[in-house]
């Protein structure tokens, strides 16, 4: 332990509500970590700096490879990788984004250094073999069909896909039932190869003060070169903004799924802050305008919710909601008239402050799991952001006033801009055309998983 | 049981030692992090309270359990229990519709609620600050619902919707209430808590109204509070509020009616092999037997049973099925659903295209045999116990983790220290009690297959 600590290089101690955040160097590796003795659980993240973006012709390529890092090494099978892990009851998972990608570790702390060692292995050596990839590829291929189990799910990305077209974000980031068929063993080597020698990495860990001693591990087992520095960056023609309406068909569907939303660009996205008020005045509770307007008062709906948010570069906002076949024109008016009237009107005082102590006595919760606030100070190193812009959230948003609440809504939600997808029953848009949607652009579901 | 698998098939769901949690601070052997310090009281108005104390932050979250579920309701009135959940968000004598959501949102909570066969749970988590008037909002969800009609039928549409997203729509929705309409044929068991469309469309707010008057009761109830409040502050608040409540003097007189109209044998006729038609393009299927209630011996070893069956990618099954030499499913997982008057253990996954329904149920059944022997060894019953333990450890992560994980203790065993005596049994579990427990429940002549999919022409049961 002496030893370990004697490299360590303390960068920078932050203390919040309990948290601190401590950072060290080690290597070429920032590494993050969070002392929490509560119980006796460890949690790691590895940051990637890059994504999805680095997919070339075969979309998917990152997701696969990361996801399939299980499947086999020269050393051992998938079944005794699997056995291994689940032995101990650690679990691992990854989650690739367009523009980065986190590994997740967590189990008993008194295990953390044979988990670890284990992940590195799979990092060092996985090979992707063939027998598994094809079958990998076969399950995807059918989970990507029978994703019209799940309207939700298919509305979202079909959603995503319109929204964010002309931009490199359009793309799911799990790829297509085609570009998937197209991944061999040798990409997902390669790939494995690309970012372990090339990407920089980052290292988030919760748990007691024995998790650091993963460090050694990190350094010796994983195959990580320390040279790699790699770090995404995004440039792209900024698309024109589009304000359409797309219906997407379904069969036999007896309720409406409803997206509406639009592409964050420079200058729309940066401040955070702003596009949490507007979002969660607008969507973000049960007594938020749109759960109000929707719900309580019309019986319209059982949920809508809005969001926005921003990534590194570029930002989203959307409204989700869903309704019964017969009242999709009213919802849909519903909807426009609450983005209309807000865009252009101020709230009082009064109501806006309820929104701004709303957000106030959320803010503190996220402390209370130190698993999930590594994740909250990742994504803060991800976009650039000082850690201080998190812990003054509560300050940064005193001063937010009815007039930035209306000039938020009007950017983010801007009712000539916004594309609204509606996933149905193809039935509905003759009503949809009478009611004045007649420059409808209709999709088959199926071009979206294909 | 494992209580926390139970909510996630779901989802598809006085005694005074007090002193606070664990601080940051201290030294933890693995156990002592499962030494939870709960202070249980029962009010003079019946209502049970079970208090920790955790310093950690300024917040708190609050779980009330009622003793009241779909397993009271009669032909006719499937879905009412839920419903009413609802209609507790709404209109009460003194405060107007959504005044207690717009107070949790307001000060930065969130809240919300669920209904399953056995119990209706109420949550929320708030800063600490706002302790006393949650407490004041719940006694009044506890005592002075108003039922008006304008919101009753605006709510009605909601729950119809919510009906459609979680079952009409999704096949996991509807094999699971198909799994239990014919698992539990003729009990209360035998449906979804949601209820039948028609059931909803015509439930009545007389029949909402005396159900709420029955049931909604302090000594009908258990409260947990796990936050940043000393202990006599606590109670104090909560006797000012919920201690006050009048108890229903009937309780037992009506719960005895109610049950005496209600039997839980099943009347299925088992075996049974049912394809139902569904959206999905692959079948989704269900194969379940029937097992013991909660808190019974047997149903520990099944608990096993479903993990070294079908938790994980080394779980026998999925190595068996999904990715062996020639997978034939997409995914698998086993459960053992155990609910307070009877349980059903099953095993549930989807098929690759092109695989044959009939050929594949006749290998899972070959599989099953031959498990009880391969499957069950020294490695996969140890793994099993490294997993539960874990499990225990994350549910505690939290205040709302460790507050319905108390109280789902209390409700379904009448005391919150069950999970110490489940933990024993856990760690002495053997391979021979998973054995005999397997050769036992995993009869097929006593097992029910139902698929869904697309080229199924049947539409309902």
């Amino acid at each position: 332990m002496k030893t370990l600590y004697i490299f360590l290089i303390f960068l920078l101690s932050i203390n919040t509500h309990g948290l601190e955040a401590k950072k060290y160097q080690w290597g070429n590796i920032e590494a993050t970590w969070i002392e929490d003795n509560k119980l006796p659980l460890y949690n790691i993240v590895i940051y990637f700096a890059d994504g999805a973006l680095s997919d070339g012709r075969n979309k998917g390529e990152t997701k696969l490879m990361f996801d399939l890092l299980q499947t086999g090494t020269n050393r051992f099978s998938l079944k005794e990788i699997a056995d291994n892990l689940e032995f101990y009851g650690t679990q691992s998972s990854a989650r690739v984004v367009h523009e980065y990608s986190t590994y997740h570790i967590s189990g008993m702390s008194k295990d953390v250094i044979p988990s670890v060692k284990k992940i590195c292995h799979l990092f060092k050596d996985a090979t992707f073999p063939k027998k598994e990839l094809k079958k990998a590829k076969n399950n995807i291929v059918n989970s990507k069909k029978s994703v019209i189990n799940s309207h939700g799910q298919l509305a979202n990305i079909a959603f995503r896909e319109i929204n964010l077209s002309g931009t490199p974000f359009k793309n799911p980031v799990s790829g297509k039932i085609k570009s998937v068929k197209r991944v061999r063993s040798r990409d997902l080597r390669k790939k494995l190869d690309y970012f372990n020698t090339k990407v920089k990495k980052k290292i988030y860990i919760s748990g007691p003060k024995n998790v650091l001693n993963i460090r050694s591990v990190l350094e010796n087992d994983c195959g990580w070169s320390v040279d790699a520095s790699f770090e995404r960056k995004v440039s792209y023609k900024k698309p024109a903004s589009k304000g359409k309406v797309h219906f997407v068909t379904v069969p036999k569907a007896n309720q409406a799924q409803v997206l509406a939303g639009k592409f964050l660009r420079n200058g729309e996205f940066e401040s955070f802050e702003d596009l949490q008020v507007a979002s969660h005045f607008l969507g973000g509770g049960f007594t938020s305008v749109l759960m109000s307007e929707l719900r309580s008062k019309r019986g319209l709906t059982y949920s809508a919710n809005a969001y926005a948010g921003r990534q590194k570069d570029y930002g989203r906002s959307v409204i989700s909601t869903f309704t019964k076949n017969e009242t999709l024109v009213e919802l849909l008016g519903v909807i426009d008239d609450v983005l209309k009237e807000y865009s252009s009107k101020e709230v009082s005082n009064e109501r806006l402050n309820k929104v701004i102590e709303s957000l106030k006595g959320k803010y503190i919760f996220q402390f209370e799991d130190p698993s999930q606030f590594i994740n909250e100070l990742l994504f803060f190193d991800h976009i650039g952001l000082d850690y201080s812009r998190l812990y003054k959230f509560t300050e940064n948003i005193e001063d937010f006033n009815a007039k930035d609440l209306k000039d938020t809504i009007s950017k983010i939600f801007t009712t000539e801009e916004i594309d609204y997808v509606i996933l149905g029953d193809r039935s509905l848009i003759p009503g949809l055309k009478k009611a004045g949607y007649k420059d409808l652009i209709v999709h088959n579901y199926t071009k979206f998983i294909k | 049981m494992i209580l926390k698998k139970i909510m996630l098939i779901i989802s598809l769901v006085t005694l005074t030692t007090s002193c606070a949690l664990n601080s940051k601070d201290s030294q933890m052997e693995n156990k002592d992090a499962l030494d939870i310090r709960v202070e249980k009281r029962t009010l003079s108005n019946g209502l049970k309270v079970l208090f920790v104390k955790n310093p950690e932050l300024p917040i708190f979250s609050l779980y009330t359990f009622y003793d009241v579920g779909g397993r009271f309701e009669g032909e006719g009135t499937t879905g009412a229990t839920h419903f009413l959940e609802h209609m507790l968000f709404r209109k009460t004598k003194n405060y107007p519709s959504g005044y207690f959501s717009k107070f949790v949102d307001d000060h930065g909570g969130s809240s919300n609620a669920y209904t399953t066969f056995d119990n209706t749970v109420y949550y929320e988590k708030l800063p600490i600050t706002n302790l006393k008037k949650t407490l004041a909002l719940e006694a009044e969800r506890m005592s002075n619902l108003v039922l008006d009609p304008e919101e009753f039928e605006k709510e009605r549409g909601a729950v119809l919707e919510e009906r459609k997203m979680r079952y009409e729509n999704s096949p996991r929705g509807q094999m699971y209430s198909s799994m239990m309409k014919v698992m539990f044929k003729g009990t209360p068991y035998g449906g979804s808590v949601i209820g039948e469309k028609e059931d909803v469309i015509n439930l009545s707010r007389e029949k909402m109204l005396n159900f709420y008057k029955d049931f909604y009761a302090p000594n009908n109830a258990t409260v947990v509070l796990v936050g940043d409040v000393d202990s006599d502050d606590a109670f104090d608040m909560i006797e000012s509020t919920l201690g006050k409540l009048k108890k229903n003097d009937k309780l037992n007189e009506i719960k005895e009616s109610y049950s005496s109209k209600i039997s839980y044998k099943s009347k299925a006729k088992l075996p049974k092999v049912v394809g139902l038609n569904g959206q999905s393009p692959t079948p989704i299927f269900s194969l379940s037997f029937p097992a013991p209630k909660v808190g019974e011996e047997d149903g520990y070893a099944l608990d096993f049973l479903a993990s070294i069956l079908g938790d994980g990618v080394s779980s026998y099954l999925y190595q068996d099925f999904v990715t062996s030499r020639r997978p034939k499913l997409q995914m698998i997982y086993a459960g053992n659903y155990t609910l307070k008057n009877a349980g059903v253990f099953f095993i549930q996954g989807q098929l690759l295209d092109k695989v044959s329904l009939r050929r594949f149920r006749r290998s899972l059944f070959r599989s099953l045999k031959r498990s009880c022997d391969r499957a069950i060894t020294e490695r996969s019953v140890k793994k099993t116990q490294n997993n539960v333990l874990l499990g225990y450890y994350r549910e505690m992560a939290t205040n709302s983790g460790l507050a319905s994980f108390l109280g789902q203790n209390e409700f379904f065993y009448g005391d919150y220290r069950t999970y110490k005596k489940e933990l024993e049994i856990y760690e002495n579990m053997t391979v021979q009690k998973v054995k005999d427990a397997c050769r036992k429940y995993l009869d097929p002549k006593k097992s029910a297959f139902i698929s869904i999919w697309k080229k199924h022409k049947r539409t309902s049961l």
